[in-house]
């Protein structure tokens, strides 16, 4: 496709100025064409890794539930860094991130039987169990004071930001960066600072200064704007 | 009643972001129960936020690993659940064991659990303020339970006396825990178990008796037991019996008691070692530690 372009660019050259106008246009048309084979080959081939993956965890997960040592080493390398990243981002704090993710892993080996795939797939049976763990830890210890005035304070709106933008980052796919740039600023601080921050709606309804109706409202569309994004089926 | 279900099923999405409070969160989970949509979407967001935390990968430290998987070598996965049945809540602090329901016309002293903070023991004891004499009175002797604890690590690392009465114990437990139970001085002292579930002792110092009760006991290995110990001086420490099982237990301490100053438990191996051979992995700190008054 490459070489097609440049010898079209070339060919162009030498053409009279009419033609060249045609030729261009034609180019267009052939890179938008590319562009647009190439993120349907993309995606296709990201829904079968995702779903080879997902395969692979759920049958390690419940090779765990049978008492298999080995599965449930091979489950923690490939999850460590999902769960690991997520209690830290909202922990805040190495220490205690490492503490708590492997309560959640005692967790998910002790429970582990009670995993069942046909709801849903070993990695969000998982990370949900690492953010409620993370989230009870955030309420529980006493500098959550301390927490919520940052997110309060003048700086809160900005870290949030930070934490959005951070988390847009993460994604390689313009197209994701593109679907979350695409939620509304009202979206994106109820769902920072309820998920990452670990507030209740209804103190993100009071940071934000909006009802709590309106908090709820946004939380959801924001999910699913989130989820369109994301491109997750289930 | 289709207003209600509008207004809880706007809260899916905080629900799944953790962010409501717990009598929130109760409504809705009792909602979801008869609301396929919104157990529908709580599925499809909980997937959403997992692939979220595709952009928040990070790798843990390296000592992380051995740590997890020596923690979930001492602990047995649980049987599937037969009905939803409430999940892991958390331990309820100072919450103390309900025992000797075989026995409801006599009301059990419970001694507060140990205090924690200024203790450091590893396993996490949570305390319960009945008043403050009391709590003083374990902070004096809580010094002693944490050196007890010490040393009996110390000495599993070295040698310690074989007392095999399993097959004995085992005899005399149906009658001689409804006496300990019975006993008028029997006291009740929660512990935790190295998994943070909950379990007790109950002591009879007139008896010589004491009964270890564990409602969830975690399974172990195959080859392992657990151990239970006594001391009078916290340097000697003597066997009080092993046992294996998961669920509910009810062992017999027979003898050792009338002076013994702290009780604990470690995970042995079950091949008849029990301490008499160098441990493996009985690297594992002693947990269910408790200082009884002589």
């Amino acid at each position: 496709m490459h070489d097609n372009v440049i010898s079209m660019n070339f060919r162009a050259a030498g053409d009279a100025e009419g033609v060249t106008a045609t030729s261009d246009v034609r180019e267009h048309d052939e890179q938008s064409a590319a562009t647009v084979h190439s993120i349907r080959t993309e995606a296709t081939e990201k829904d079968e890794a995702r779903q080879r993956d997902a395969a692979e965890l759920a049958g390690l997960l419940e090779a765990s539930a049978r008492g298999q040592e080995e599965a449930f080493a091979a489950l923690y390398d490939k999850t460590k860094a999902r769960v690991y990243g997520l209690v830290v981002r909202v922990l805040r704090s190495p220490d205690h991130a490492a503490e708590v993710t492997q309560e959640v892993y005692v967790e998910v080996w002790r429970q582990s039987a009670r995993y069942d795939r046909s709801k849903g797939s070993a990695l969000a049976w998982m990370t949900t169990m690492a953010h409620r763990r993370a989230i009870d830890r955030v309420r529980s210890v006493s500098s959550e004071t301390a927490r919520d005035e940052r997110y309060a304070s003048k700086e809160g709106g900005r870290e949030v930001d930070e934490v959005w933008e951070k988390v847009e980052q993460g994604f390689e796919s313009q197209r994701v960066r593109e679907g979350l740039a695409a939620l509304t600023a009202i979206q994106r601080e109820a769902l920072t600072l309820a998920y990452f921050g670990g507030l209740t709606q209804t103190q993100v309804a009071s940071k934000l200064q909006v009802p709590l109706g309106t908090v709820k409202t946004r939380m959801r569309d924001g999910l699913i704007a989130l989820r369109g994004a994301l491109g997750v089926e289930t | 009643m289709s207003e209600d279900r509008t207004i809880e099923h706007d809260n899916v999405g905080a629900y799944v972001a953790d962010a409501l409070d717990d009598r929130e969160r109760e409504e809705f989970e009792s909602h979801m129960a008869s609301c396929e949509v919104c157990e529908r979407e709580v599925r499809d967001f909980a997937e959403t936020f997992a692939e979220l935390t595709f952009a928040t990968q990070l790798t843990p430290p390296a000592d992380l690993r051995e740590s997890v998987l020596s923690a979930i070598a001492k602990v047995r996965p649980l049987p599937p659940l037969p009905v939803e049945q409430a999940d892991v809540a958390p331990a309820d602090a100072g919450r103390p064991v309900v025992v000797g329901s075989a026995h409801p016309r006599r009301a059990l002293e419970v001694v507060p659990e140990a205090d924690d903070e200024d203790g450091g023991l590893e396993q996490p004891a949570a305390v319960t303020r009945l008043d403050e004499v009391r709590a003083r009175r374990l902070r004096r002797v809580l010094s002693f339970a944490v050196a007890a604890a010490m040393v009996i690590a110390v000495a599993l690392g070295v040698s310690v006396v074989n007392l095999n009465q399993d097959a004995k114990r085992q005899q005399q437990v149906a009658g001689a825990q409804a006496d300990v139970l019975a006993a008028p001085d029997a006291k009740v002292y929660p512990v935790r178990m190295q998994d943070g579930s909950q379990a007790s002792y109950v002591v009879s110092k007139s008896l010589n008796r004491a009964l270890f009760v564990g409602a969830n006991v975690a399974g172990l290995p195959a080859d392992e037991v657990y151990q239970l110990w006594t001391t009078a001086d916290s340097s000697t420490y003597r066997s009080a019996g092993t046992f294996a099982g998961t669920g509910t237990q009810q062992i017999l301490i027979d003898g050792n008691v009338a002076d013994t100053r702290a009780l604990a438990i470690t995970v042995e191996p079950s091949n008849g070692g029990r301490g008499s051979t160098a441990p493996t992995k009985t690297a594992t700190q002693p947990f269910a530690a408790v200082t009884v008054p002589a």
